[in-house]
């Protein structure tokens, strides 16, 4: 319990070579993948609500997301191993007009952690490349992120080709980024929106539970 | 009941008990004009426009100046030496308010205050011939001065086609990285000129959804219709568009930007020391991940170019990116100074809020 308790410290002071050691010291005295996510998950949490106050800035923010993005690479085996079949798939891009993908990846890197298969299309996504990649794919769970106010517009085109493409029925659709609020979430048309990055894998994690039911 | 819509004035004669210095003078009307603007917006939710007020005494001055009970009370002057009395001059400008009402005011407001300083007070009001044609109307009066708000960023730009006189407030461009912060300045900021001033003109864009929610009770509120300043600097939003359809990876400079306390070189310095240089680089690097061009927007009230050139030469060096130099124009600073505000401009009117929606295209 400590052991998590300094980890989630070291994340949170972004301390990269201890919260690493401390991980891999961890894993060695066998505390589970999972516990160790949770508590780096509880880290990063800690990191946004120091920047909220006005304590760390941008650059800060990417560093906890540059230690969060290997202590997952060191997790991701024992996180597959531990948990069975594939939880669903979820299609994903940065919005056309926006190339903004550091909040995107770090979804990413959760989504697989949560033993979500992700179909990851990068930035600057055209709506057709959205409906091809969901129609390929098969996926039921669509996540649009932006960083730039201009990327409303793109996911509002996006959903709105994707009513046309006949999916917007078995689809859902959730958003994210830096000025993403309810708000937006409305207007855009979309399902739901995230918060943060735990927020958008427990939006897609209940989807994908609902539809297996 | 006569509402006031002119000042009303009033001669408000303080004498103490012995010579009395000018700080103890200034004293006195601080707290008389400050308790007269919390009377009145206390107890009449007016809108203050003004109280302004002289005090003489052997050819030297004290005046005040009271425009907002939220502002607090501007004094100016000094008295050369130490009297027993300050006959005072006072006029009184509030919307919405009846002229026997102000009278009370004040009195109140003078009573008080000599009570708390052992002085007396006595108030002669002065009662214009013009008030008896004033009818009874709660509306606030037409023709009120417009003020502008606005980043920094922008100032310099609009400043050309600003009216002589016009009221202006401007904010740090820094605010822009806290949005949640940009906002609640930017409200307050409107509070505080709500009713006197309109409209209140916004030197800003959706700037990350910061000016969404925005609202003046009693005032209309014209923001331009972009994402940001780069589409003011370019004339249009249609215009930024079509720059970053051109290159979506586009980043964007200008004087105003450089040296404004934002972007990633800012950060440099302290990163380097908390993270070490590769690790800086490292960061650096990610956060301009996938841009490709660097567009140095030259606009026409910029100056030192050439500094400013070379800053954002370096910089597309730096991170590999394609440097542009193109001219901005100051067309929708033009349009929002000069009142044209067609299908480029978000207007509310009073008790409005500024929507989201408002800016899509």
């Amino acid at each position: 319990m400590q052991n998590l308790n300094a980890i989630q410290a070291a994340l949170a002071n972004l301390e990269e070579d201890l919260a690493l050691q401390l991980v891999a010291e961890a894993m060695a005295a066998g505390v589970s993948a999972l516990e160790l996510l949770k508590a780096c998950q509880a880290g990063m949490v800690e990191v946004g609500a120091r920047f909220e106050q006005q304590e760390y800035f941008v650059s800060d923010l990417m560093m906890s997301g540059e230690i969060f993005k290997q202590i997952s690479a060191i997790l991701e085996p024992g996180l597959k191993a531990g948990g069975a079949v594939s939880a669903g798939k979820v299609v994903i891009g940065t919005v056309k007009g926006d190339i903004h993908d550091i909040g995107k990846d770090i979804v990413v890197n959760m989504l697989k952690s949560a033993n979500i298969d992700v179909i990851d299309l990068g930035v600057d996504v055209a709506p057709a490349k959205f409906i091809d990649a969901l129609k390929n794919s098969g996926a039921t769970v669509l996540g649009l992120s932006g960083l730039l106010t201009l990327a409303f517009d793109s996911m509002k085109a996006t959903i709105s080709a994707l009513a046309e493409a006949g999916m917007r029925d078995t689809v859902k659709v959730m958003i994210g980024g830096g000025p993403v609020d309810a708000t937006v979430c409305r207007v855009v048309g979309a399902d739901d929106w995230g918060a943060d990055a735990q927020h958008a894998v427990r939006i897609a994690k209940g989807w994908l539970e609902a539809a297996h039911v | 009941m006569h509402l006031s819509l002119a000042p009303f004035a009033a001669r408000v004669r303080f004498r103490s008990r012995r010579e009395m210095d000018s700080d103890y003078w200034r004293g006195v009307m601080s707290a008389l004009f400050g308790n007269i603007a919390s009377r009145l917006v206390g107890t009449h939710q007016a809108v203050i426009g003004h109280i302004k007020g002289l005090g003489e005494a052997d050819g030297s001055y004290l005046r005040a100046n009271c425009v907002s009970a939220r502002l607090g009370v501007d004094m100016e002057g000094d008295l050369q030496r130490s009297v027993k009395k300050l006959d005072l001059d006072l006029a009184v400008l509030a919307y919405g308010v009846a002229w026997d009402d102000i009278r009370l005011a004040v009195e109140g407001a003078a009573s008080q205050i000599a009570a708390a300083l052992t002085c007396e007070a006595l108030v002669e009001a002065r009662i214009p011939e013009a008030a008896g044609h004033h009818h009874d109307n709660p509306a606030l009066p037409v023709n009120k001065p417009a003020k502008l708000i606005s980043c920094k960023v922008m100032i310099d730009e609009i400043r050309p086609f600003l009216p002589a006189g016009m009221e202006v407030e401007s904010f740090d461009i820094s605010l822009h990285v806290r949005p949640a912060l940009l906002r609640e300045t930017l409200q307050k900021a409107i509070d505080a000129a709500d009713g006197i001033y309109d409209p209140i003109l916004l030197g800003y864009g959706l700037c990350s959804k910061s000016t969404v929610g925005l609202m003046a009770r009693h005032s209309r509120l014209v923001v331009p219709k972009g994402d940001d300043c780069i589409s003011v600097f370019l004339g249009s939003e249609k215009e930024r568009r079509a720059e970053a359809d051109k290159e979506p990876g586009t980043y964007f400079l200008t004087q105003g930007y450089i040296g404004g306390g934002t972007g990633p070189m800012t950060d440099y310095e302290r990163m380097v020391t908390k993270y070490g240089r590769q690790r800086a680089d490292g960061l650096l690097a990610k956060m301009m991940g996938h841009y490709k061009r660097l567009v140095y927007i030259r606009m026409p009230n910029a100056e030192s170019l050439e500094s400013d050139r070379a800053y954002a030469n370096e910089m597309a060096a730096r991170f590999g990116l394609e440097y542009v130099e193109r001219d901005g124009t100051p067309r929708l600073l033009k349009l929002l100074a000069d009142g044209q505000w067609g299908e480029d401009f978000v207007v509310t009117q009073p008790g409005q809020a500024i929507e989201l929606e408002s800016f899509m295209t």
